[in-house]
């Protein structure tokens, strides 16, 4: 999986590490098939479309949804511009998001604002840290709230949203619900047929996938709502000088020649995940998080962001140390110990302002790969840090 | 951005990388594409020398300070962090481990 065996890889958060057999999937399409997916008669092309449409029934057979919801789109920021520029806007309409957003899932309703006159109101946290359905009662009564738009679980602490109660007080209230699944995705089960959000988005990259490939669910009772937002090839039926004739979904979505290698090893990631069982992920992820966290919250000189989710608390967090900036922290973790770990805002400058770390944290985060040992000798370097001891 | 420069007599290249920060600070890491393979104790001295804040001085790592407080994490391959500048800076992130490094760009 890695070169360089003796790192000890704690940034899955960002980017997931890539199993060999993902990495022979997309080597096994270029070294034998190779040509473009949907655009040929002959016989590679075929092959290169069944490629495609069985790597889409198997991100159907992972989230639980029909394979015509899935959309294939570059990762999780690709998947939410898509909902944000595709959707028909109107002054007045209320967009709701939280304080937990990545940039991906705030960036694009902040412009939309500005551009269009929807209203955005942003959920904060409770006196406990969390983001509650409640907290959604008032603004969605208020009404005209076109979308909830909201992460699964924040990217900088690991605390999870409860996303199901949400969509369904969301969609009680006549609101379409966006869930940003970059983090959730690859750690907990999903079944979208019994959760009912109206888009769902997650990225290849982090569920053991390639950089660049991501899924964007849509709803099929919905896709009329959401207008293509890329044009181009293979996505309509009919075209003349003035006017042109969508295909059905999900092909009117997917504009361009697919990037089959990657569709092809998001499949074996998720294949992988699935062969793993994603409930057995869950628990390993419960499992790494409550030692990581006890063990950061116990480490002296060491302030971790966010609640204490104690025996619930998911494989990723972020931290600040008394005296050592993020970013030279994170390079002697890998100096000294061959333990990458991630420093900076994490793309969610709101949240880290709130919590009042603006310079940046260090972020931890394991994944089904880590292990007990892993997590055990980061926690003895961060209190060699945290002790001002650099070796 | 990349340049290409030479050092103690060997053509490389060396990158630098604005990373992540908020309002008046700027931290970069500037770093060659080979292992420098550099004696860190004389050069810590060195710093230390010219009247430069030695945090810490060993084989392995020297993290130190300038005058003006930038700060500098240098490791023996060659990996340079800089932490301190203004945003958008990154020609004086270059200047800078120029400096600390002795490299020359060249191109």
């Amino acid at each position: 999986m890695l070169a360089e065996s003796s790192l000890v890889y704690l940034d899955s958060a960002a980017t997931s590490l890539t199993p060999d057999r993902v990495v022979e999937a997309m080597s096994l399409y270029y070294g034998t098939v190779g040509a473009a997916a949907g655009r040929g008669i002959y016989r590679a092309a075929a092959r290169a479309t069944a490629a495609v449409e069985d790597a889409r029934e198997v991100v159907a057979s992972f989230f639980r949804c029909r394979a015509d919801e899935v959309i294939f789109t570059h990762n999780t920021t690709d998947g939410i511009n898509l909902v944000a520029w595709g959707m028909d806007w109107r002054a007045g309409d209320r967009i709701l998001t939280t304080l937990f957003e990545h940039h991906a899932n705030l960036l694009p309703w902040i412009r939309l604002r500005d551009k269009t006159g929807v209203e955005l109101e942003i959920i904060k946290p409770d006196k406990n840290g969390f983001i509650t359905a409640d907290a959604f009662e008032g603004p969605l009564a208020r009404g005209n709230v076109k979308l909830v738009a909201v992460t699964a679980r924040s990217n900088v602490t690991g605390v999870d949203v409860p996303v199901g109660e949400i969509t369904a007080r969301a969609r009680a209230a006549g609101a379409m619900v966006l869930i940003d699944a970059a983090q959730a995705a690859p750690h907990v089960p999903w079944d979208l047929s019994v959760v009912k959000p109206d888009f769902f988005v997650m990225s290849a990259h982090k569920a053991l996938g390639p950089k660049g490939g991501g899924i964007l669910f849509v709803r099929r009772e919905i896709q009329d709502r959401l207008s293509p937002g890329r044009l181009g090839g293979g996505i309509v039926n009919d075209v003349d000088l003035e006017t042109y004739a969508f295909c059905p979904p999900p092909a009117c979505y997917e504009a361009g020649t697919y990037d089959v290698a990657g569709i092809v090893g998001l499949a074996e990631g998720l294949k992988i995940l699935m062969e793993i069982g994603m409930g057995e992920v869950a628990r390993h992820d419960r499992a790494l998080g409550r030692r990581l966290n006890a063990g950061l919250r116990a480490t002296g000189g060491v302030t971790v962001l966010g609640p204490d989710c104690g025996g619930d608390a998911p494989a990723t967090c972020s931290f600040v140390f008394e005296g050592l900036k993020a970013h030279r922290a994170a390079s002697l973790y890998d100096g000294f110990a061959g333990i990458a770990v991630r420093s900076g805002h994490h793309c969610a400058l709101p949240l880290i302002k709130h919590y009042g770390y603006p310079e940046g944290t260090v972020r931890v985060s394991a994944y089904v790969y880590n292990d007990d040992a892993e997590v055990d000798r980061f926690l003895e370097i961060t209190a060699d840090l945290a002790k001002g001891r650099s070796t | 951005m990349k340049a290409a420069a030479r050092f103690r007599g060997m053509a490389l290249t060396v990158y630098a990388l604005e990373l992540c920060f908020y309002g008046e600070r700027g931290d970069y890491e500037v770093f060659p594409d080979r292992e420098l393979g550099l004696d860190l104790v004389p050069l810590g001295k060195g710093f230390a020398d010219r009247g430069w804040a030695v945090d810490e001085s060993g084989p392995e790592v020297i993290m130190f300070q300038d005058p003006e407080g930038t700060e500098y994490t240098l490791y023996p391959d060659g990996r340079l962090i800089i932490e301190g500048l203004k945003p958008g800076s990154p020609a004086q992130a270059w200047t800078q481990a120029q400096g600390i490094l002795g490299f020359e760009v060249v191109a």
